[in-house]
């Protein structure tokens, strides 16, 4: 375990109103490697997002981590001070969103937004500052990089906008790279641009990339391991090939079945029942159980934990209980 | 030429720029420029390119949402390009949108009932009493629980906002419907869930789809034949197996090749296209991919390449083929 870079250790996170609480993000864990790539997978609202901003301690309006740890080298960023936390983000570890106006700043021209950092964190001079940014406007592809650390945001395309986005995340050597849905918003050869960008800068600095996505196309390019999510919990983490090879909850094989095919034809297309469940109305018992063609009766009132099938393997799912036959009949 | 259910012949629609102190046209935006193409009886043709080359702008004008610059619209023989007031009207019947974004697309003071009569109140069909019967059976047919007629759209789930907007459309027993994006929108589950209704729809009613997508695997799976896009003309159209094996045009191959394939173990040859799209209010001369085609040769920056036939139902606008 010494060399997890980061590891999330039963994560909660809730948002709380005087009325209510709903927890998003139920008793998470993973671990990752250094220089790993670990995909998030998962569909809309099931928590993808709330984890990465767990770990940023980003959290939008009431939400707050409420159970877990979350140790980035050997420290528990959930006990660490605003101050220090800020200190880690932007430097140690970086994270880019799906939408890159929403951390661009508009007003700013890119070579302020991306020596501010270095002058304020680094202590770098201007100068240096400067040198660094058109070094890493060069790397993600900017030909004319010195010219564009003057131009606004607005001028540039959003394929362009996330390249800065890459460039100014990378700025700092960060360890940890957070990418949430970096591609979803890109057309398909700019998305095949970004994605080469980002297995290069990877190769080059070794840098551990947490990938949100939920393009399992994009997972099986980009993942060594992938950790599934449903409804706020994480239902299968494997290996990428584990993954599309040996799926074993039923979910992770369903959304594998659904995906139409680009190199061959097939009659009619899997389809999951049912809905995505919101928070507030998450079953009790297996959260997939209302949806799961291998349900059982048990599954409806007992959840069930992560059970072992392989190396570094887990799915949570009866099926996998090991002592199934005892309630497999109820 | 008679199972041509609509057949579209150079249709262009240029949006005016306006500029300086007069706001004077200083130019236009060529969102649809001479494109041409058909769509058979209950086929579905399926429409993919890049954001911003005209998917929409072509849907929209099809249906006279939007008044085309130029061209024809032959819907059953007759140019619905230069119809107007009633018997555009009438003609309207047969032709349906369903639109990407279902809750922007649907009025939110409406119940689900309401939404779905709308089009017979506003075409005049039958008795009160038909016009409910016939929407409790298409909320049947789409999929919807009978009893949340009373709901609103806010109500209801992304996917089962999609199967309100099918609804409305098929309310008025449309020949052809212009889906744009409809399931862009939605998670991977219930994205099957509603290919796979259109499909049903399609069996059951003959319906006829224009169906756009910048998803190339959903395309491939719903289509017959496909369209290429590239910034506002047509690239390439060719029945779906042979565009997807046998890519003729430059950029349909590097779109194709750009596509992550779900299959860890599989290392795929990548064309990586330099750049980004060019702006349709000034697009390249000559052949519009030509700065970022990895074949292009001198004729492509002067000469716009015209359609060319390739055999059985395969057409190609590029000097490579010429
Ligand atoms: N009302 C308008 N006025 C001016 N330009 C417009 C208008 N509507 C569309 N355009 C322009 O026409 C071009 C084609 O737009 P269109 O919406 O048809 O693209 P699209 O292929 O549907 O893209 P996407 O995949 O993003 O939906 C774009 O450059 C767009 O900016
Ligand atoms: N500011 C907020 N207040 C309350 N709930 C929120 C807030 N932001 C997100 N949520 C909820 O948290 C859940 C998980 O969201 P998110 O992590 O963004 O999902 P995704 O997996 O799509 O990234 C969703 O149900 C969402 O509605
Ligand atoms: S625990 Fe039961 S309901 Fe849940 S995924 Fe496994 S079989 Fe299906
Ligand atoms: S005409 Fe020329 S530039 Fe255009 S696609 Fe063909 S080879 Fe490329
Ligand atoms: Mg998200
Ligand atoms: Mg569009």
């Amino acid at each position: 375990m010494s060399q997890a870079l980061l590891q999330i250790e039963n994560l909660k996170t809730v948002f709380e109103n005087t009325k209510s609480a709903v927890t998003v993000v139920d008793d998470i864990s993973f671990s990752m490697n250094k220089g790993e790539t670990l995909a998030l997978v998962g569909e809309s609202g099931c928590g993808k997002s709330m984890t990465s901003l767990s770990i940023m301690g980003l959290l939008p309006g009431t939400g707050k981590v409420a159970q877990g740890k979350i140790m980035f080298e050997g420290n528990d960023l959930t006990k660490k001070s605003v101050e220090d936390i800020s200190k880690i983000r932007g430097n140690k570890i970086a994270m880019i969103f799906q939408e890159p106006m929403t951390s661009l700043n508009p007003v700013l021209k890119i070579g302020d937004q991306m020596t501010e950092g270095l002058i304020l964190h680094h202590k770098l001079s201007k100068k240096e500052a400067e040198a660094r940014a058109i070094e890493r406007l060069k790397l993600v592809g900017f030909a004319r990089a010195k010219d564009m650390m003057n131009e606004y945001p607005h001028q540039l395309s959003g394929g362009m906008r996330q390249r800065v986005m890459i460039a100014m995340a990378m700025s700092t050597d960060p360890q940890l790279l957070i990418a949430d849905e970096p591609t979803t918003a890109l057309d398909v050869t700019i998305q095949a641009q970004v994605l080469e960008l980002m297995r290069d800068v990877k190769a080059e600095f070794e840098t551990s990339i947490l990938l949100i996505t939920h393009d399992l196309g994009v997972v099986a390019e980009m993942a060594d391991r992938v950790v599934v999510m449903y409804a706020g919990k994480v239902v299968e983490e494997a290996s990428v090939f584990d993954v599309f090879e040996k799926s074993s909850h039923p979910y992770t094989e369903g959304l594998l079945k659904s995906v139409p095919n680009l190199e061959a034809d097939q009659t009619r297309l899997y389809s999951i029942r049912g809905n995505v469940p919101t928070p507030d109305e998450f079953p009790i018992g297996c959260r997939f159980a209302p949806r799961c063609d291998k349900a059982m009766d048990h599954c409806f009132d007992h959840a069930p934990d992560l059970y072992r099938v392989g190396d570094r393997h887990q799915v949570r799912c009866f099926l996998y209980h090991p002592e199934k036959g005892t309630f497999s009949h109820e | 030429m008679s199972n041509h259910l609509l057949e579209v012949k150079k249709l262009s629609k240029y949006f005016p720029i306006k500029g300086g102190l007069f706001k004077r046209k200083v130019g236009d935006v060529k969102a649809v420029d001479q494109v041409s193409f058909y769509v058979k009886k209950g086929e579905t043709f399926g429409l993919v390119g890049e954001s911003g080359c005209g998917k929409s702008t072509t849907g929209r004008t099809l249906l006279r949402l939007m008044e085309p610059t130029d061209g024809q619209i032959l819907f059953n023989g007759v140019d619905l390009a230069t119809l107007k007031g009633e018997s555009l009207r009438k003609a309207r019947r047969d032709l349906q949108m369903v639109f990407q974004d279902p809750y922007a697309s649907l009025n939110p003071q409406m119940t689900v009932e309401q939404l779905i009569e709308e089009p017979l109140n506003i075409h005049n069909i039958g008795e009160k009493k038909d016009r409910q019967d016939r929407v409790l059976q298409i909320m049947d047919t789409v999929g919807l629980n009978k009893n949340f007629g009373g709901r609103y759209p806010h109500e209801f789930s992304g996917g089962q906002r999609q199967r309100i907007g099918i609804a409305r459309a098929l309310a008025l027993q449309p020949k052809l419907i212009v889906a744009d994006e409809p399931v862009s929108a939605l998670d991977v589950s219930i994205q099957s869930q509603v290919v796979n209704l259109m499909e049903d729809l399609q069996q059951e009613f003959g319906l006829a789809y224009v169906f756009i997508a910048h998803d190339l695997s959903v395309v491939r799976h719903i289509s017959d034949r496909v369209g290429v896009m590239y910034l506002g003309r047509m690239a390439e159209i060719a029945p779906k197996e042979e565009l997807y094996t046998k890519p003729a045009h430059p950029y349909t191959q590097a779109l194709l090749s750009a596509v992550p394939i779900p299959n860890p173990r599989l290392k795929r040859e990548r064309i990586i296209l330099k750049g980004d799209v060019p702006s349709p209010s000034n697009p390249p001369q000559g052949c519009a991919f030509h700065p970022r085609c990895p074949k292009a040769f001198d004729r492509c920056k002067v000469e716009r390449p015209e359609m060319m036939h390739l055999g059985s139902e395969h057409y190609v606008a590029c000097h490579l083929y010429d």
